[in-house]
């Protein structure tokens, strides 16, 4: 039904909308995802014809080659064939009553005389969840939600097959923008629909499909539930992340740094964990991969560990039993069990400190067989007590930098520098006398967020923090997990946290993995549709 | 020069049983030897055989402790194994045996202690740096890609080195009083001056008064550097438990 093909929209020099290819079939309802600025609003004005800037590309609307048709022929389509809800407010003329706005549309562009218009402005109000007497108001005398389906009323008054809903439930409050939700699900079922959006949690409802918008260019697209649930470009696992309608169970994260316009190469790459050179270079194209379409050029967020039938035995015992489970680029997910059920053996065996019995570790990919020092820049590993994992003689200098030396980084007088930077990351003064102290006269704390500077400070891609607040207070736990998220934010790492407190893991993981009888289960993400209960079922069951 | 160790011919003769006196503070002997020298060649040669042993012993300890409790396995099993053999082996005994066997030089002597002595250290070191491998800071090391020989360095010879000195003094005061008990015994060789030869020698004229000067400064000299000895372990062990009980303090 609707057919764009190698759409790019321009404003003097600067390109808005790049290489677009979407189709929707007659009934589709397509979400598009971005943020402002992303070109949602361009594209839309693009396919009502209303677009004044450089337009190459076509767009075909049931065949008919909508680009090429002059003003006349595009009044014609817009209301009729295809219609908008605007998202400001303020589309509505302040100075006419509601009935008469409503009532001019229908006579304007069909045949009806005033009455007939009245009826079916009555009919659609109601189904709108509005009573008659709100056609004698002035757009002044209504509240926001109520303006917003007089909005997507005037959209929908002459039954126009398409319709574009520009951002329907953006200033609204979660009553009513549940409420309108609703309605909507209601009454656009036949309809072809292109959503407008920001709110990931509208779309998931709404839409079939999703194209997720970056810079101009569609960066992700495929069936939405698949593609909210299980996100695969960083950019759209970040808009997740983001959402707090979505995002029940973890804390928010943003997405490091802000848009950058760029002609060339991928346009998230200033923002992305696991750019490479390319990136910068060559822009991405739209590919098939899976069950999706993706623009990158590591065929979306990376697998960065793979842990494939893990199994461990001490004396009799089977601690882990076919272990298996990977970890994605900048993802955080918690290996969860109780105390002394071999958790932190999972991490052991990673990190090379426990031979496992069996089973295969592969690292970007690339079968783990020996150690060397490289593996230990890619990997580093946060260890549950402060005052066990440091050496209680050395002083704060030594005790952070001790990598940088083993690593036999070259230029030693940047060591001071790159200690007081991490320190400052983990928000730990950074003066000299600090720097001289000994364990002893830091707290347990304090001590931990010096085990988590060491740990970083070789800028690893992948960290294991294992029950590292267990020896904690109840207030600097949270204090140190938040850290923890927003070093992952800024950085990009990929975490693995062990622990065995449900709540906590609910807090700070993308997945949760359970381990129990040495058996590890994952289970369904908590951002979406993901049942919270599962996971204290899961737990009850362990604990 | 004298070379070393001091042997009795190297000490110039005089009158015998001379008195104390400005020329020999401490008198001479049966032979006319100045019991003084005497007594200072006798401790020097404790000193250099103890130097000897305690390094051969130490380095031992330091070397083979340190790697069997870091990479540990069936090497590690066999060497305590080994280690467990040498230490209930009744090793004075045997010592007297082949000494009186092959009757060693000062250096041979030397190594037929370290034969019989290494064993204790050693094991000493193994399980102070078990537990120390065992700890998640080496772990932390390990997972910066810190090497054994790194981990040996930077670490652990950090922590053992007290524990070497307690060994090194045991050790001295173990070679001392065995070397002077066996050449009190007459089984060490004869042409090295030896605290305990010394003693046995005065012995023989206990009946004249000479005993004060020809005995008691061998003896008193032997027991001052044992209770010496002995007093400076006793400080440093005292020393190295406070510093393990601040840490557990300060872990707690
Ligand atoms: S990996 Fe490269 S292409 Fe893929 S999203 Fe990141 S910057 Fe873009």
């Amino acid at each position: 039904m609707i057919e764009i093909i190698g759409l790019n929209v321009s404003y003097s020099d600067k390109k808005v909308l790049k290489d677009i290819y979407l189709s929707l079939q007659r009934g589709e309802k397509l979400a598009v995802i971005g943020e402002s600025g992303a070109g949602k609003t361009t594209l839309a004005f693009t396919l009502l014809g209303l677009c004044r800037g450089n337009i190459k590309g076509r767009i075909d609307i049931d065949g008919l080659e909508i680009t090429k048709l002059d003003e006349r022929a595009l009044k014609e389509l817009r209301w009729r064939k295809i219609s908008i809800a605007f998202q400001n407010l303020d589309a509505l003329n302040p100075a006419l009553r509601i009935r008469e706005q409503l009532t001019e549309v229908i006579v304007e562009k069909s045949n009806k005389n005033l009455e007939e218009a009245y009826l079916e402005v009555v009919n659609l109000i109601n189904l709108l969840g509005l009573n008659e007497s709100y056609l004698e108001r002035f757009p002044s005398q209504l509240s926001g939600g109520e303006k917003r389906k007089i909005i997507i009323a005037m959209a929908l008054v002459n039954s126009p097959e398409i319709i574009i809903l520009d951002e329907p439930t953006s200033s609204l409050d979660g009553e009513a923008r549940d409420e309108v939700t609703e309605i909507l699900k209601d009454i656009l079922i036949d309809k072809t629909v292109i959503i407008n959006t920001h709110d990931l949690k509208l779309a998931y409802e709404l839409s079939d499909k999703v194209a997720i918008l970056y810079g101009g260019r569609i960066i992700e697209y495929g069936e939405t539930k698949m593609v909210i649930e299980n996100p695969r470009h960083p950019y759209t696992r970040g808009l997740l992340r983001a959402s707090p309608l979505l995002n029940k169970g973890k804390d928010l994260q943003g997405i490091p740094g802000v848009f950058e316009y760029k002609e060339m190469g991928c346009p998230f790459s200033n923002r992305c964990v696991q750019k490479i050179d390319l990136c910068e270079k060559e822009t991405p194209k739209l590919n098939e991969t899976g069950n999706r379409k993706i623009a990158c050029h590591k065929g979306g967020i990376e697998k960065i560990l793979e842990v494939k039938s893990l199994s461990k035995s001490f004396s009799d015992k089977k601690v882990l039993k076919d272990i298996t489970f990977s970890l994605y680029s900048g993802e955080s997910i918690t290996i969860l069990g109780k105390t002394g059920s071999g958790k932190s053996t999972i991490a052991r065996c990673i990190m090379g400190l426990t031979e496992p019995d069996s089973g295969e570790i592969f690292l970007f990919n690339k079968r783990i067989t020996k150690r060397d020092i490289s593996f230990y820049r890619d990997i580093q590993m946060v260890f549950q007590d402060p005052f066990e994992s440091i050496n209680p003689r050395l002083n704060i200098y030594e005790i952070i930098s001790e990598p940088l030396y083993i690593q036999k980084i070259r230029d030693k007088d940047s060591y001071i520098n790159l200690v007081k930077s991490v320190l400052k990351q983990v928000q730990l003064p950074y003066s000299e006398e600090f720097l001289r102290l000994h364990p002893y006269q830091l707290s347990g704390g304090e001590l931990q967020r010096v085990a988590i500077a060491r740990a970083i400070i070789l800028k690893p891609k992948i960290l294991i923090a294992d029950e590292i607040t267990s020896f904690l207070d109840v207030s600097i736990q949270a204090k140190i997990m938040r850290l923890l998220l927003d070093i992952q934010e800024n950085l990009g790492l990929s975490i693995i946290f062990i622990l065995h407190d449900i709540a906590l893991a609910k807090k700070v993981s993308d997945r949760i993995l359970i381990l129990n009888n040495g058996i590890l289960e994952e289970y369904k993400s908590l951002e979406l549709g993901g049942d919270i209960y599962e996971y204290e079922r899961a737990m009850g069951r362990i604990c | 020069m004298i070379g070393l160790p001091i042997t009795y011919s190297t000490i110039q003769r005089d009158e015998i049983f001379m008195r104390p006196s400005n020329i020999h503070l401490l008198g001479t002997n049966e032979a006319g030897q100045d019991v003084l020298f005497l007594v200072l060649g006798g401790v020097i040669n404790s000193i250099i055989l103890s130097i000897l042993v305690v390094l051969g012993t130490n380095l031992i300890a330091l070397i083979l402790g340190s790697l069997m409790a870091l990479y540990g396995k069936s090497l590690e099993r066999l060497l305590l194994r080994v280690i467990d053999i040498f230490i209930v082996l009744p090793s004075n005994i045997l010592i007297m045996a082949i000494s009186i066997y092959i009757k060693p030089s000062l250096f041979w002597f030397s190594f037929v202690l370290i034969l019989f002595g290494w064993a204790q250290g050693t094991k000493l070191i193994w399980s102070h740096t078990k537990r120390i491998v065992n700890k998640d800071y080496i772990n932390a090391v390990k997972s910066f890609g810190g090497s054994g020989p790194y981990i040996l360095r930077k670490h652990i010879f950090r922590e053992v080195f007290p524990l070497l000195l307690v060994i090194a003094i045991q050790t001295t005061r173990r070679v001392i009083f065995l070397e002077s008990s066996l050449s009190f015994l007459g089984i060490t060789n004869p042409e090295i001056i030896s605290l305990g030869k010394l003693i046995n020698n005065s012995l023989n004229f206990l009946y004249l008064e000479v005993w004060r000067w020809c005995l008691l400064p061998p003896l008193l000299g032997l027991v001052g550097i044992l209770v010496t000895l002995s007093s400076i372990g006793i400080y440093i062990e005292g020393k190295i438990d406070r510093r393990f009980n601040v840490d557990r303090d300060n872990r707690a």
